[in-house]
């Protein structure tokens, strides 16, 4: 799951972070796993605290950590509602190139139209109930 | 890593986590002192339930032989009444409980709280001539007043007694069992405590829910949970608790 505001820890660093799914599911992290999400979202400061790191490079570790454990789908809720429009534009391939290369479904919850348009379906939901808006 | 998170989540600096800090201390170290005054009744009680059984005999019937004879009077100072005991021992070997062996005849023994006011008064000193202080075992209280004198075969002394456990009693009984304050202690424990944990995880606790609700988010077990709002609860408990502990 990727929370619209990263949602790290500040008492861990940002490869703690990461590895903190499997360490909650009573796994011992492989660090070539948790270096390889890192370098997979584009984040090269494993040591980083969270409070030292830009509002995009959060959600980059956010989107790590959800998939550090590999899930079957990912459920993202306003991932880039925080970030400004360049970040939104990096965070949002990101997630569609991490979810294509490891065959997980990603579910979105977005308030932003470009982003619901790069998606491969796209469903509004108002008053009325739920439409679709491209498949 | 957990632990590390478990004490960030309750050192956090914002308001509602303070006063939660406040609380779970508050409640920690007046947990601790009822504990530790229940404790302290319970052996308390057990002490003079054990020092009443020392001091209970058996009356003997005319005819059978008495290990001891002994009489009661009574000495009043300010209103306070002194049990003055007089005592003959007459089988050797048996003391009383409290006197030493090397008593003799003539000897006066008082209880801690009367040497006290012997040494206040100077009047009193004379009624109890070069007294003695009877030993723990042979008194049921701290502020007990007794007086023991031994006396010799010209004394006629009422009631004579085997050195067997039975239901005459020097002094007074203890009246209370250890098992009824250890009851009531338990209970004293655990409703005090419980109440006042119940209001240290009540609305003050938002910060920890949030960060439980995010653990729980990413696949933190309930056993995982608990441990990091337990491990937190002792942080802020712990210092509190041996503080009080030690005050005690």
């Amino acid at each position: 799951m990727v929370f619209q505001f990263g949602e790290l820890l500040p008492e861990l660093n940002v490869a703690e972070n990461v590895s903190l799914p499997l360490r909650l599911r009573g796994e011992r992290p492989d660090d070539a796993l948790v270096q390889g999400m890192l370098e997979a979202v584009g984040l090269g400061r494993p040591g980083a605290w969270p409070a030292q790191l830009s509002g995009g490079e959060m959600q980059r570790a956010a989107v790590a950590r959800a998939l550090v454990t590999r899930p079957a789908v990912l459920l993202c809720d306003e991932p880039t509602g925080s970030l400004d429009a360049a970040n939104s534009e990096q965070v949002a391939s990101l997630l569609l190139e991490v979810a294509r290369h490891s065959a997980a479904t990603l579910v979105v919850s977005t308030h932003d139209p470009a982003v619901a348009k790069r998606m491969d379906e796209s469903w509004l939901l108002t008053d009325d109930g739920l439409r679709r808006l491209h498949s | 890593m957990i632990w590390r998170t478990a004490l960030s989540v309750t050192w956090r600096g914002d308001g509602a986590t303070v006063a939660r800090n406040v609380v779970v201390a508050l409640a920690a170290a007046a947990v601790t002192l009822v504990a530790c005054a229940a404790t302290s009744a319970v052996f308390m009680v057990h002490g003079v339930n054990e020092r009443a059984a020392a001091r209970a005999f058996q009356l003997v019937e005319s005819g059978e032989t008495a290990d001891l004879s002994t009489d009661v009077t009574y000495d009043s100072i300010r209103g306070e009444q002194i049990f003055v005991h007089y005592w003959r021992i007459e089988t050797d070997g048996v003391m009383i409980p409290g006197v030493p062996p090397d008593a003799t005849v003539g000897d006066w023994f008082v209880s801690p709280e009367l040497q006290q006011q012997i040494g206040r008064d100077h009047l009193l000193a004379g009624r109890f001539p070069g007294a003695r202080i009877i030993g723990e075992d042979g008194i049921g209280s701290a502020d007990e007043l007794v007086a023991y004198r031994l006396v010799g075969p010209e004394v006629d002394l009422r009631w004579r007694l085997s050195n067997v456990a039975g239901s005459e009693h020097i002094g007074l009984d203890a009246g209370v069992t250890v098992i009824d304050v250890a009851i009531g202690a338990t209970g004293l424990v655990v409703v005090f405590g419980t109440g006042l944990l119940r209001a240290a995880f009540g609305p003050v606790s938002t910060g920890l829910r949030r960060r439980l609700a995010l653990l729980h988010a990413l696949g933190a077990t309930r056993a995982v949970q608990q441990l990091v709002a337990a491990a937190g609860i002792a942080v802020s408990a712990a210092p509190p608790a041996a503080a009080a502990a030690l005050a005690w």
